[in-house]
């Protein structure tokens, strides 16, 4: 049982999404045993497995966990509540939902987490629009929420509006400029939009926090490639292109070789695809 | 008319099965044929024999794509192969459109191979419970999108194969190329889905 408990802190601690195995080893371990023993993590434990378990769709279980929970912290608790909320959005019963979270809000409407949940409700909705207004609104006054603007980029990216969802890459760059996450998924919605100085730019940025990341190497492939193709297009006497695409090419090739020796160390029977692939790319 | 081997269905479905709560997308192949003809045949027969899982989560943003697509295709000149599918999981649990992603992607596939086919992932279906069938095909014919599932075969060990796999959680072993991307000893290839397949007894 200690084992199936320290899994399940990891997994809460570190956002892990495995829902099924969350479930697992509830179904096999823990939903027979007296659980008191954890003291206050029991509670963690059962709010846990009630969110794995509406993504399973194991509404029983949902609600074997609930119950404890309701019984402990009464129905005055709002996070109990809000779990009701949630129980109703996994099985589809939106309005039911939508009366729990405004009566939440009603209550105490700086509830950031209620208010997410609001949005959630349209985006299962497929209202897509009305969720990046609703977003929009709650960015306004939440705004060093890394969650709420990571969501807001993927949903501009899902309508494919690259340019707010740049803006929105952006904010996560000034909130924590360290993580070279934010450097790549920035270069590459740059890359998408066509702006491939940009791209080039943020995916060095990239390299500099994490000279590993492979996605920036093969970024600088790809952006170093098209600038050259552009600037074959325009007048190719100026001195300053030639020079241009010299540490263009140079840069390129430093990638490719930073590439090669990734894969020759790791997988290198997947190497002569890599290599026909990058001649293609670069051709 | 078109048909799908073991191989590939269950591929399709361990990523799907890999990533419940988030669009997915991937490309199916076919054996190339002699492509003398340059017409558009939609008589054409499509024969797909592996897949290659994609992404999961953003599908709309083209750097990786880009990557993405010219390693698969110099996969394909290796084995005599073409990309002749897309297949593409919405998000959203009740939407089977395709979307401009989707549509985008096509329109780049369809380049290179203009009978590929479109295949949306009906999400409502991907627990096999009713039967074999968990995506519509579409090929594309006079301007517009026309489902054929009524002429996509499937033969029937490969729906108890792919929950055979799922039993033995062999989705959380799938590899797609997002996951290649976060760390390139991860194969693409998917080589012990392969194995795992050929130990099944029947």
């Amino acid at each position: 049982m200690q084992s199936a408990v320290e899994k399940l802190r990891k997994y809460r601690d570190e956002n892990y999404r495995s829902h099924d195995e969350i479930i697992e080893i509830w179904t096999h371990v823990l939903s027979n045993r007296n659980l008191s023993s954890l003291g206050d993590e029991k509670w963690l434990i059962l709010e846990q497995i009630f969110k794995s378990a509406l993504h399973c769709s194991k509404q029983s279980i949902a609600r074997q966990c609930f119950e404890q929970l309701e019984k402990k912290f009464k129905k005055t608790s709002r996070r109990v509540t809000t779990l009701n909320g949630m129980y109703f959005e996994s099985i589809g019963e939106f309005e039911r939902a939508e009366e729990i979270y405004s009566l939440l809000l009603e209550d105490n409407e700086t509830d950031a987490i209620v208010r997410k949940r609001q949005i959630s409700l349209l985006k299962e909705q497929n209202q897509i629009r009305e969720a990046i207004s609703q977003l929009n609104s709650y960015l306004e006054l939440y705004q060093a929420d890394q969650e709420a603007w990571s969501e807001l980029c993927d949903l501009y990216l899902s309508e494919h509006d690259y340019t707010k969802a740049a803006f929105c890459a952006e904010e996560l760059l000034l909130i924590n400029p360290h993580n070279h996450l934010n450097h790549e998924r920035y270069a590459s919605i740059r890359y998408s939009q066509g702006d491939y100085e940009k791209a080039r730019t943020y995916y060095f940025s990239t390299l500099k926090i994490n000279p590993t990341n492979v996605r920036a190497l093969y970024g600088i492939i790809l952006t170093s490639t098209n600038l050259a193709l552009k600037t074959l297009g325009t007048n190719s006497k100026i001195q300053n292109s030639n020079e241009n695409n010299q540490s263009l090419n140079e840069q390129m090739q430093w990638a490719r070789e930073q590439i090669m020796q990734k894969y020759i160390e790791t997988t290198p029977d997947l190497l002569p695809i890599i290599e026909s692939a990058i001649q293609s790319l670069t051709l | 008319m078109s048909e799908i081997n073991t191989l590939a269905f269950v591929k399709m479905f361990l990523h799907l099965a890999k990533y419940p709560e988030l669009a997915v997308n991937g490309v199916l192949l076919s054996t190339r044929t002699d492509s003398t003809k340059d017409e558009v045949d939609s008589a054409s027969y499509l024969n797909f024999v592996d897949c290659i899982p994609l992404f999961h989560g953003v599908l709309s943003l083209s750097p990786m794509l880009e990557i993405a697509l010219s390693q698969i295709d110099a996969y394909c000149s290796t084995r005599n192969l073409t990309i002749a599918g897309y297949y593409h999981a919405n998000e959203n649990f009740s939407d089977t459109n395709p979307n401009l992603t989707a549509a985008r992607i096509m329109e780049k596939v369809r380049e290179n191979n203009p009978n590929a086919a479109l295949i949306m992932i009906d999400n409502t279906l991907v627990d096999l419970d009713d039967g074999s069938r968990f995506y519509n095909v579409f090929l594309w014919n006079d301007k517009a999108w026309k489902n054929t599932n009524d002429s996509h075969i499937v033969g029937d060990e490969s729906r108890l194969c792919a929950l055979s796999l799922l039993k033995r959680n062999q989705h959380r072993q799938l590899v797609d190329f997002d996951n290649h991307l976060d760390s390139i000893s991860n194969d693409w290839r998917n080589p012990h889905i392969q194995n795992e397949l050929q130990s099944i007894p029947f």
